[in-house]
This record gives structure tokens, C-alpha cells and sequence, in this order.
């Protein structure tokens, strides 16, 4: 977790109150901390997918159930 | 809303590099890890490179709070699930066996009032006839 700092924001406070509800957390910092969080993780796991892709061309895992349509026919 | 993909699901994210063109950003943001999910992938690694990603992937769904670690009760009502596909649906031991892991991933989705997303959809639809679990096909 980062340090917390204070920040002073220009911010539509009916469309932050609409998150604060529709989250249904307690306060607005925690709304919006909760929105950092989800855009924070969207990015990073887009990052390592991005980062990840020639290592993973032909992976397979021996156990884990595969789509029918790419399995070989007998 | 959660979506907890499914390995065959994982695999094709990291296979195309992104998860973009299958997902809408609403549903980026609810996608979970579960453990489950994790063990067989890690049951692939060959390379460092495997064994790096994956450990980054922990992390980032660590750090996130999106690790799911299935609960006692996903593991009772998994098996509650197996028992009932092999008395009821005559489902038999290999088959039973490979539904392990499926039953789980679905016993743990339930407890979470989450989705599954699959792109074998096969087990799962066996599954349904038992646990209410939502599925959707990847």
C-alpha cells in the first residue's frame, strides 16, 4: 500500500455521491479508493498479459480442462 | 458482480497477451483469481518465464484482494456435488476425478455470488443440474 496523502480535488459531488452509494461504502475517500483500486488493478494485470504473451504461445496445463472444439480428433 | 475465469480462460489471456477483445472494461474490473485456478497453472510451468508470470499474477490479485482461496464450505459443497453426480447422474470415477477441480471453482463461485467464465462449458453445464452456479461461455 502507498503512502496517503491529502489532495485537494475539483470533483462532481452528485456523480461521487452516485459511486459512494452504488459501492455502498461508508465514505467518499473510500469511494473513491475503491475506484483507484479497480482501475489500479485493471492496468497491472493488463500489463503482465501484455508482457506475458511470447512465453506463453503452446501452453498447456496437464491438468486442466481444455475446449472440446480444440481437441484432436481420434 | 465477480467473474472468476476459468484455467482455459487464464491460458488464452496470457496465450494473446490481452483480455481486451473478450471482456468490456465493467468486467476487467471484476475478475478474480481463485487458487483453484492458480494450482493448474502452475501444474504447466516448463520455463522461468512461466514460473515468473505466475508468481507476478498471485501477486497482482494478492495486492488487489482478488485471491480466492476456497473456504471449507466450497469444499464441502463441492463434494455434496460430486456425490450427487455420481449417485444421481451416474457419473463415473475417471470423469469424476477430472470434475474435481470444476466442482470446486463452481462450489467457490456460488459462495461468492459470482460468475464463472469458461470456454469449455461441458463440466460445468454437468454441474448446473446440482449447484445454481452462474456460467458464461468465454
Amino acid at each position: 500500500m502507498g503512502r496517503k496523502v491529502r489532495k485537494t480535488l475539483n470533483i462532481d459531488a452528485a456523480k461521487l455521491k452516485r459511486v459512494q452509494a452504488y459501492l455502498g461504502v461508508d465514505t467518499e475517500t473510500e469511494a473513491i479508493d475503491r475506484a483507484l483500486d479497480a482501475f489500479d488493478y485493471e492496468r497491472a494485470l493488463g500489463d503482465l498479459l501484455g508482457r506475458a504473451a511470447p512465453s506463453f504461445s503452446g501452453f498447456a496445463s496437464p491438468v486442466a480442462s481444455r475446449p472440446r472444439r480444440q481437441r484432436k480428433s481420434p | 458482480m465477480s467473474v472468476f475465469p476459468d484455467t482455459n480462460v487464464w491460458i488464452a489471456w496470457l496465450a494473446s497477451g490481452g483480455w481486451e477483445a473478450r471482456l468490456s472494461s465493467r468486467e476487467r474490473r471484476a475478475v478474480h483469481l481463485t487458487s483453484v485456478a492458480l494450482q493448474e497453472l502452475w501444474a504447466g510451468a516448463q520455463t522461468d518465464e512461466h514460473a515468473a508470470v505466475f508468481r507476478e499474477l498471485a501477486e497482482v490479485h494478492r495486492r488487489a484482494q482478488r485471491l480466492h482461496v476456497p473456504p471449507a464450505a466450497a469444499w464441502i459443497l463441492s463434494g455434496q456435488v460430486l456425490a450427487w453426480l455420481r449417485g444421481s447422474a451416474q457419473v463415473g470415477g475417471a470423469r469424476l476425478r477430472r470434475l474435481r477441480n470444476d466442482a470446486l471453482l463452481a462450489a467457490t463461485a456460488h459462495l461468492h455470488d459470482a460468475d464463472i467464465l469458461t470456454s469449455d462449458t461441458e463440466d460445468f453445464t454437468l454441474i448446473q443440474r446440482v449447484l445454481p452456479v452462474r456460467v458464461r461461455v468465454a
